[in-house]
This record gives C-alpha cells, structure tokens and sequence, in this order.
C-alpha cells in the first residue's frame, strides 16, 4: 500500500508536467498560428516588445487580485483605487516636486488605505464584498474626480500628466519590474507563513481556524499585500501612459477587465499551475489575445471589449467546471 | 496505581434541548487507552471534541496531569500536549500534505522571510520514521490523496507537536488491514512511553482488542466504565443500545400490518460508493425503516431516492402507474416527499417566517385561477398546520430560526403531512428533538399509518427503529444485509447481529 | 411581552422612514425648490425607468442574485430597438426591444442557473460586451425616436402603464407561487430544491423577466431622451441597485424583498440625485454620497436584519441555543 501511494504522488507530478507542457505548447502554437494569420506581424521584434508590455500591467494587477480573491473577498473597486491613487502619485511629482519618492509612497500608501478601507466594510460591517466593492467603487472614482478636478486649475490641464519622474515607463524598465513583481508574489504565495495561511484560508476557513491560523488578521495582510502589487502596477502604467484619467459612473471597472480575466484564467488552470504561473499564462492569453485583434484591425474599446466579454465568460465558465454548490 | 494523565469532572454539554453530555466523570491513566462506545448521538464525539478544544463545555472541569486544563481552540489544545485526529478537522484540499501538517506551526521554521519547506520536509519525515507510518506523499495537494493517506497524513499531522496525549476520532475505518496492524503498532509504541490515547471507533471488536478501558455512553451519560477485558461482547452491545424499549410512544402491537398495495418500488438502486443494489417495496400504511451503522450508507439510499446523488442507477417507481422517479420533482408528483437528516440546511429556511416556511410545499396546490396564490388560504393552511402540530411560537410570523429544534422539526414534518401523500421518506426525523416532542412525532407517524401513508424511516436510533417500524431494511456496508419482520425478528440481538 | 411588541419590524418601516428624512433634508436645504411642480414631473419622470427596471430586478435580487446589465440593455434597445423602427416600421421598436431583453435575460439566467458562474461575474462580463456593441454601432450614427411614438412620453399614458405594469408585478411577486419560489430561494436554495421544485427552471425565469423590465425601461428611457446616444443607461444599474437596497431590500434576497420597498427606494434614490443637483454639487460630489448611501444603506440593512428583527426573550434565548447547535 505504502508503495502504491509514493507511485500515485509521483504519477500526479508527472500528470501535471505533461498537461503544463501541453497547455504552454497550445498557447505557443495559437501564437505561431495568429503569426501566421497576420502575416508574420506577431513576431516582428518591435511587435514582440508591445506585447511584452501589455503583459505587465494585467498581470501585476491581475497578481494583486488574486491575493486579495484568494480570501474570498470579490473587490471590484481596485480599479478605482489605482486611479486615484496614480493620480495622488501624480500630483505629488508634478505640482508638490516630490521626485520618485512622492511618486511611490503617494501611490501605494493611498492604495493601502483604499483597499483596507473596502475590505473593512466587508469584514467589519458585514456587507457582501460585491457589493462593499461597488459601493466603494463609487467613491473612490468620486474622489479621484473632485482631487483631478481640484488641481486642474493650477495645472492648466484637465487631467494629470506626469511629466517627470517617468522612468519607470521605458519597456525594459516595466519589464524587470513585472519579472521581479511576480517572482516575489510567487515566493510569497507558495513559500511564507502568511502565504500558506492564506491559502489554508481559502481553502477551508473553519479548518484553518482551528489550526490556529488568525482568520482577519490574514485577510488584512492579503489586502495590504494585493494592494501594493496593484500600485506597483499602477506605478508603471502611469509612467507609460503618462497619465490616468479619472471616470464617473463604474468607468473604473473596464479598467480592470482585463485582470479579472487574468485571475479567471489562473482560477480554470488552478489544477494544472500553480496560481502564480497561472497568472502569467492568462496575462500572456490576454495580451496575446488584444494584440492578434489589434493587429487584425479591430478596433479598442468595441470589438476587443466584446472579446473580452466573450473571454472573460468562457473563463468564468471553466473555472466553474466541476462546482456543485449554490451560486448566486 | 497507576499515575493520571486527564481527569474529567462533572462535565456537561447541550445543544438546544439536547443534552450532548450529562455529568461525565472519567480518569485516563498515563501509559493506558481508554475507548469511548456509544451509538451515533450519543455524545462520545461531542465529548472528544470538548477535550481538544473544538467545543466549549458547559460546566465541569478537565485536569491534565493535575493542573486545570481549559483549552479555547485545538491550537491552545495542542500547546498542552493534547492533539487529535478527529473527522471535523480535516484537510485543506488546495494545500500539500507537508504544508497541511505544520499549519499554524511554522513560526519555527521561518528562514529570513520565507519558510524552511526542506526542514519542514525533514522533521515530517523524521515523524512518519519515528512512529513507524505508512509513507504518504506530502509534495502533492492533499486533496489528490485518497481518504485513507488523509487520515494517515493527519495522524503525522497532529504528532507532530509531540504530545502526550492524542485523540483518535473513527481514525480506523479508513484504514485497510494491513495499515490497521501499523495503527496498532503505533499505539503500542505510543502508550508504552507513558502516554495516553482517548479512542472512539464503531468496530466493537478492534475497541475490545485494543483499549485498556472501555467507557459506554449513553445519551450522553457514562453508563459503565471499566477494564476492556471485562467486557463480554454481547455486554458492551447491550449497554451500548439498551435503552428500554418501554416508553408508551412507541406502537404497542407486535405484528406487521400494511396494505398489500405496493405505493414505492425500488429496485438494483445503485449510487457509486455510497450504496449498493438494494432493491425493497413500500406499501400502503406501512413504516419501513432503514438501518445501519453511520457509515453504512442508509442516509445516501434516501437521497438517491429522491434524485439527488449523482451517478444513480436502477429504477425507483411510485403509485400504481409505476411512474418512474428520476429527479426531486417527480417525487412530488407522485405524492411523495423526502425530508433530509440535515433539517437546517436543507429543509427550512431560517430566516424566513413559520409562515412562509409552511407554505413552500403547498404553494402549487394552493395556486387557483391565473396562477392566483390566494394569501388568505395560504394563511388558513398555515394556520392550520401550525394547530395541528401544536408548533409553540408567538404566531406564524415568528422567524423559524429562533424556535427551538423540537418545533423547528414541527415546522419541517407538518408543512408536508398537511399535504394529502401517498408516501413519505424521513431521514432520522426525530434527529436533535428533545423526548416530548419525539413522542409527539411517533404519535403523528401512527396516524399517519393508520391514514394509509406510506413512510421510509432512515434512522440511526435502533430502538426507535423497533418500536415504529413494520420492517427494519439493515444495510451494512452500502449493502442490503438483511429485511426484518415485526412478527419474529425484532430483538437486539438479532438485528445487531446482521448490522456489526 | 405583548404579542404585539415582538411582531413590530423596524425594516418594514425603514423605507418611509429614509423616505421622509430624505425629503425634509432636501426639502430645507434646496429651499423648497425640491417640491416645485416642474421639480415633482421632474422627479416623476426621472423614478419611471428606475422603478420599471427595478421591478425585473427585484426578482433576481429577491433570489440573493445580481443582475447588473438592465443599464446596458437600456442602450441596447436604444440601438437596436430605433434601428429597427428606422428601418423596417416605427412599432417594431418595441417588440425587437423587448425581445433583446429577453434574450439577455435567458442568456444570463442559463450561464448562473446551469452554467454555475457567479450572476455578478456573468452579468459584469455581458454589460461589457453588451456596451462594445452599443459603441460600435452608435459610433457613427444616432437614432432619433420616430414621432408616432412620442406619446410613450405623455405624462397620461405614462402613469397609467406604471401603475398597470406595478400591479402586474405587485400580483406576481406577491400572490403566485412563481414570486414565492423566488424570495424562497432566496432564504435557502437548498430547501426549495427540496420540495421537488425546478431551481434551475425558476432561477432562468427570474432573470428573464430582470431583462424584459430593463427592456420596457429603456422604452421609456429611449422616449424620454427622443432618440439615443452611446452614453444612455450608464450608471443606470448602479440607480436601480441602489433603490432597491437603500429602502431595505436585503442584499442575501429572501422573503423581506417587497415591492413597495422598491418604489419608495426609486423615489429616494431620485429625490436624492435631483436634490443635490438643485444644491449645486458637482457630478463627483454627487457619485461620493451615491457612494456613500449605498454603503450605508446596506450596513443598516444587515444591522437591522439582525439585531432588530421579531426579537423576543424567548426567541432571543432559542437563538443562543440554536447557534450552538450549529456549531455542532
């Protein structure tokens, strides 16, 4: 019998590397197909690069979420977050001339405070983290409007643009950036104390709690964590773009569509990666995906969004495979 | 004399009206096993449970090695040398078994930020050598392993601290012969170094064989202790189950007595794992019970009755027409319905009114004329459920989730017997009730008979069982072991026969 | 304790309660100009849509679910529903209309029904493709409302639909099995599964009719505004969320969901957003304390649920007891 269990562990790991094989190959072999379809465009060096950068953005972001999903809370007002917080970052370069320093503690000190704030209501007032994330959503995109809106004045301009303080938009720069952000989320996730514990939470909290493990205490630090991986993302898209531009009416959710799909997809592999990698593989599916679009003329923000809807449902889809509980 | 480990005094337990635990007073001995029998419900987990911190107690006290011992958790628990391996403490699926052995433990094994997974891999390993454990792969997630490496792993897991004293909670029935003789190995070593193991299992013979002592709870009170090799076999059964048969609110006749006419056929019913081939008819005004051991597979034939488990196969007719039963809704058509054990979670909405929860069944019946739910007769409905059921409450507004469970189950039971049946499945109906409102119950269920409804009794209270039923259906190890008749089988002993 | 006191419930009497605060607050600080007569039709004609979408949505809220494409639906039928009337004949507007709804509807109903894929997630990702779709056909063009069905906007037949369309709900919701399946499985889906009904069946039926009420409100909608933009209906499903939450609705669904609840939350939600428009708040201002009254709508919600409700001695004691057994 004892020889028979160490064969089937070792049979698992072989079963995963084979399916791990045959998902990176597909994925390879989809993009070696939309080379060809676009005419040998995908792998053009400089087409190399653009996707390369739109990997990092999702995936830093798509990270942070899936610390803070891991605990169950489903906060959907990270979108909002990261803008106003770039935008404090922002403002703190342009109009106070706090150089790089400003830059980085402004963006993730709010983004701290924003998302402890939301899973507070959650935790603390007991409301459904759905709808605590709408709620906050709101305000959050509130906020960043009446701050953009405060300084417009004294910029000349309706929106922040960072000016100075820009270095980290070049493409090697947010490319290390994203490599080494990933490599501590996988270190974290897969290999601390609080990294175990939040898994275990994830897992199955009753049996975690009575392990000994301190329910909110976790929840909180996963919320600390995401949200500074979220603001290092929101770091290096500001530097890039030069700019967020602050929305009204849940505007800020689209932002954010794309890691959502990112976790979605990590969630369906769950059994084959590690949720880590499996961040890397959907931020790869993703940006992949947007660039073949884009490269077939598509056109942003309506063909794209409909794939990405289209997307994001499959993803929802597949990861909800083998569920058999209640879902609302 | 030997010296003692854990004394426990006086201590209480309840659950609502339930008494868990009455007074339970018992000295475990250093270097000794003390197993705990009883049947389901009879507080010998509830108790197991309190000693490794996952219940509060209500009243009495724990000594361990004379000082006062009152652990809030199983991580406090564990800090005294008590660890467990017990069926409400299970695996964390997405986890590996290494990671799932010193949760909550890792502090010491902290190198700079992360954490020493090859020190963690090594100390595991040391544990299995140490005590002589089947190996188990830890590098896979737990949830991949199969039952039987769980349980193993989960033995690993709570040695881990090292302690001196250990509760094993059903940790055999998972096992396969020759992991049981390790088991047994490993006791030994465990208790030969002066510690102590409280045991609980349901195979009577293993208990007899491996424990020292042997205490039998019954409803919740300590009906004998003493050393195991006093017992006789037939003994430990009879304390174990004898509950006198007496109280009045079973029926007084002694002979089978239904319709020929056969209201629900179930045949070669098979659900992968949980049952197997069973194949029975109920007839009109008959009770038909269904017993077994817990693990038996008795509660999976009612749900897989209904249409719920996955994976059914054989053929289930109802009536006269010999309509066939696939999913819950035909049960309904048929003028049946199915009452599941776990009323709270599946049978009543808590936070809704006696009312609405009344209601729910009837609500296609009542529908007239454009689907018109008339309020005023789904008021009367209710109104008349709650009479004849005499469910106490401040009116039909009352929240169910603040009755207490005998009514709570009022509620569940009269909302169908309302309805005009044929047939009826209850699974432990009288599950979490306190002794009057069991009356009331088996009172309503010879009515019911006596009316010409025909009712599965699922329990895993024998003498409920005997005095109820037409027929007990025993199942034994998700098979048909035996059909009982009223007229000549039964005894205890016979019936007990045929289930261990 | 009286039988009277126990029976008393603060939840019933939330909705007028907010209803009345809100009313005086903005009655003194807009100096009456909240009551004017052009400010009521005002106030009218602005709860319509938010009270028809709102009684779809009611039935997917009632089951504990969400259903957060009615704005976007509202857009669709504003592109599709004119497209049509352009084109083919002035009335097909309003059957093409309604059968996108219902479309929509079923789609949604079948993705969390059987498909088990949160309605939250399923709904946020269709709102998406659905509003790529209005931009890619509203992105050159614009639909006007044809004249021979202008009369949607008279004030006549415009009460007198609302009130019909109320009733109908009202009779639904309320007295068929159909309304009570709904708030059941709200409380516990498990149970009603139980009885031997069709969740899956009921569930889809909810959804569809959420989608065919967001339909009849972007008629109205559509009417109101004489044609259509890319922009129409957004935020529209925040409103119709909020007006069922802020007047008592519980977010979990079940049996304390009522119609009467959602139509004093329409008005509120309204007399609100006219409020601070009459005070002069900027738009950001005005999303902040949206915002914020969701938040807190459904923190007193929960609060009230629990500790509020039918609260006796007895009752509280059996409570106690029955949480223990719970636990067991």
């Amino acid at each position: 019998m004892a020889a028979k269990a160490v064969k089937t562990g070792a049979d698992q790991k072989k079963i995963r590397l084979r399916n791990q094989i045959i998902v990176i190959g597909i994925i390879v072999a989809i993009y070696v197909i939309a080379n060809f379809l676009t005419g040998g465009k995908v792998f053009r060096p400089n087409n190399i690069r653009t996707i390369l950068t739109q990997v990092t953005y999702p995936l830093m972001v798509g990270l942070g979420l899936m610390f803070i999903f891991t605990t169950g809370m489903i906060d959907l007002s990270v979108g909002a977050q990261v803008i106003l917080a770039a935008n404090v970052g922002a403002i703190a370069v342009q109009i106070y001339g706090l150089g790089y320093p400003g830059l980085i503690i402004g963006t993730v000190v709010t983004l701290v405070i924003t998302e402890l704030l939301c899973t507070s209501c959650s935790l603390f007032l007991k409301i459904p983290s759905w709808v605590a994330g709408l709620g906050c959503a709101l305000v959050f995109e509130a906020l960043g409007m009446i701050l953009v809106g405060a300084y417009s004045e004294t910029l000349g301009t309706s929106i922040v643009y960072l000016e100075k303080c820009d270095g980290f938009g070049s493409f090697l720069v947010i490319f290390i950036i994203a490599v080494v952000v990933a490599v501590i989320a996988y270190f974290i996730f897969n290999r601390t104390q609080f990294g175990y514990n939040l898994r275990a939470i994830g897992g199955g909290g009753e049996v975690a709690e009575a392990m000994g493990i301190n329910r909110k205490k976790t929840i909180i630090m996963a919320a600390i964590i995401g949200a500074v991986i979220i603001a290092i993302g929101g770091i290096t898209q500001l530097s890039y773009t030069g700019r967020f531009t602050p929305t009204s009416g849940m505007g800020s959710l689209s932002g954010i569509f794309k890691s959502l799909a990112v976790v979605l997809i990590s969630g369906s592999f769950s059994r084959i990666f590690n949720d880590v990698i499996g961040c890397v593989v959907g931020a790869f599916i993703v940006a992949g995906l947007f660039n073949v679009l884009t490269l077939l003329g598509v056109p942003s923000g309506t063909g794209q969004d409909i794939c990405l809807g289209v997307v994001v449902m499959l993803c929802g889809i597949l990861s909800a495979l083998h569920y058999k509980g209640v879902q609302k | 004399m030997a010296e003692e480990m854990l004394r426990i005094e006086g201590v209480s337990k309840s659950f609502g009206p339930t008494k868990a635990n009455r007074d339970v007073n018992l000295i475990l001995n250093k270097g000794t096993v003390l197993g705990l029998a009883g049947e389901n419900g009879s507080g010998k987990s509830t108790l197991a449970s309190m000693v490794c911190g996952m219940l509060k107690k209500d009243s009495g006290k724990f000594y361990k090695n004379g000082q006062v011992y009152n652990p809030f958790s199983p991580a406090d628990a564990a800090k005294h040398g008590v660890a467990m391996v017990v069926q409400e403490l299970g695996v964390i699926g997405n986890l590996s078994g290494v990671v799932n052995m010193f949760l909550g433990k890792m502090d010491k094994y902290k190198k700079g930020p992360l954490v020493d997974l090859a020190a963690m891999n090594r100390d595991a390993e040391s544990v299995f050598e140490k005590w002589g454990l089947p190996k188990v792969p830890l590098d896979v997630a737990a949830g991949t392993l199969s039952i039987e490496q769980r349980k193993i792993m989960e033995l690993a897991r709570a040695l881990i601290t090292d302690p001196d004293f250990l509760v094993l909670d059903e940790i055999s029935q998972a096992l396969s012969q020759d992991n049981r003789e390790v088991l047994y190995a490993f006791i030994k070593k465990f208790i030969s170094l002066g510690r102590t193991i409280l045991m609980v299992t349901h195979d009577l013979e293993e208990m007899v064989e491996i424990c020292d002592e042997i205490a039998v709870l019954r409803d919740g009170v300590i009906v004998e202790s003493k050393a195991a090799e006093k017992y006789s076999m037939n003994e430990l059964k009879r304390l174990m189950i004898g509950r006198e048969v007496s109280g009045d609110y079973y029926r007084d006749d002694w002979e089978e007595s239904y319709q020929k006419e056969v209201i629900l056929s179930v045949k070669n019913l098979n659900v992968p794992g949980k049952c197997e081939n069973i194949s029975f008819d109920l007839h009109k005004g008959e009770i038909l019970a269904i017993c077994g051991l817990s693990d038996a597979g008795i509660h999976e034939v009612g749900s897989a009755i209904f249409g719920l488990e996955e994976g059914r196969r054989g053929k289930v007719t109802a009536g006269s027409g010999h309509k066939e039963i696939q999913k819950p809704g035909d049960i309904i058509k048929t003028r049946g319905a199915y009452l599941s054990k776990d009323r709270d979670a599946n049978g009543l909405m808590l936070d809704a009114s006696i009312g609405d929860n009344l209601i729910l069944p009837s609500a296609r019946d009542l529908s007239g004329k454009g689907a018109f739910l008339s309020p005023v007769k789904a008021r009367k409905l209710a109104q008349r459920a709650s009479e004849a059921f005499e469910i106490k409450s401040t009116g039909l507004r009352h929240i169910v989730r603040r009755l207490s469970g005998g009514n709570k189950q009022k509620v569940n039971l009269s909302r169908w017997l309302i309805k005009d049946l044929d047939y009826i499945i209850l699974d432990c109906p009288t599950r979490g009730v306190d002794i009057g409102v069991k009356a009331y119950i088996y009172s309503v269920l010879k009515k019911a008979k006596a009316d010409g409804l025909g009712i599965i009794m699922i329990s895993d209270e024998l003498p409920e069982a005997m005095g109820m039923s037409d027929r007990i259906l025993v199942m034994k190890n998700h098979q048909f072991a035996a059909m009982l008749s009223r007229n000549t089988d039964f005894t205890e002993d016979k019936i007990m026969e045929v289930m261990l | 304790m009286s039988k009277r006191k126990i029976n008393f419930n603060i939840s019933t009497w939330l909705p007028v309660i907010i209803f009345v605060l809100v009313a005086v607050i903005f009655g003194i600080a807009t100096k009456g100009s909240l009551f004017t007569s052009t400010n009521l039709m005002n106030l009218f004609n602005q709860s319509v849509p938010t009270i028809i979408a709102g009684l779809g949505m009611l039935f997917v809220a009632a089951m504990g679910s969400t259903d957060i494409t009615c704005g976007v639906i509202v857009a669709l039928v504003g592109c599709f529903g004119l497209m049509a009337s352009t084109n083919v004949n002035p009335f097909f507007m309003i059957p093409v209309s309604l059968l996108i709804g219902l479309a929509s509807g079923l789609l949604l109903g079948y993705i969390n029904a059987k498909r088990k894929v949160s309605s939250f997630m399923a709904s946020l990702a269709m709102l998406m493709a659905y509003r790529a779709v209005v931009n890619l056909m509203l992105s050159n063009t614009s639909f006007y409302l044809p004249d021979s069905l202008k009369f949607i906007d008279n004030f006549a037949f415009k009460i007198i639909s609302v009130i019909i369309m109320v009733a109908i709900i009202v009779y639904i919701f309320h007295y068929t099995r159909f309304g009570v399946y709904v708030k059941d499985i709200g409380e516990n889906e498990v149970a009603v599964q139980h009885t031997g009904i069709n969740v899956d069946a009921v569930k889809i039926a909810a959804f569809a009719v959420s989608g065919f009420m967001a339909a009849v409100a972007g008629i109205y909608m559509v009417a109101r505004l004489g044609g259509t933009n890319n922009t129409i209906g957004s935020g529209f499903e925040m409103k119709v969320m909020m007006a069922l939450f802020i007047a008592g609705v519980p977010v979990q669904g079940g049996v304390g969901s009522k119609v009467y609840k959602l139509i004093f939350g329409a008005v509120i939600i309204n007399m609100l957003e006219n409020g601070l428009v009459l005070c002069g708040t900027s738009g950001a201002v005005t999303q902040l304390v949206r915002g914020l009254v969701l938040l807190g709508a459904v923190a007193l919600t929960a609060y009230l649920g629990k500790h509020f409700a039918n609260v006796g001695v007895e009752a509280a004691h059996n409570q106690r007891e029955n949480a223990g057994e719970t636990a067991k």
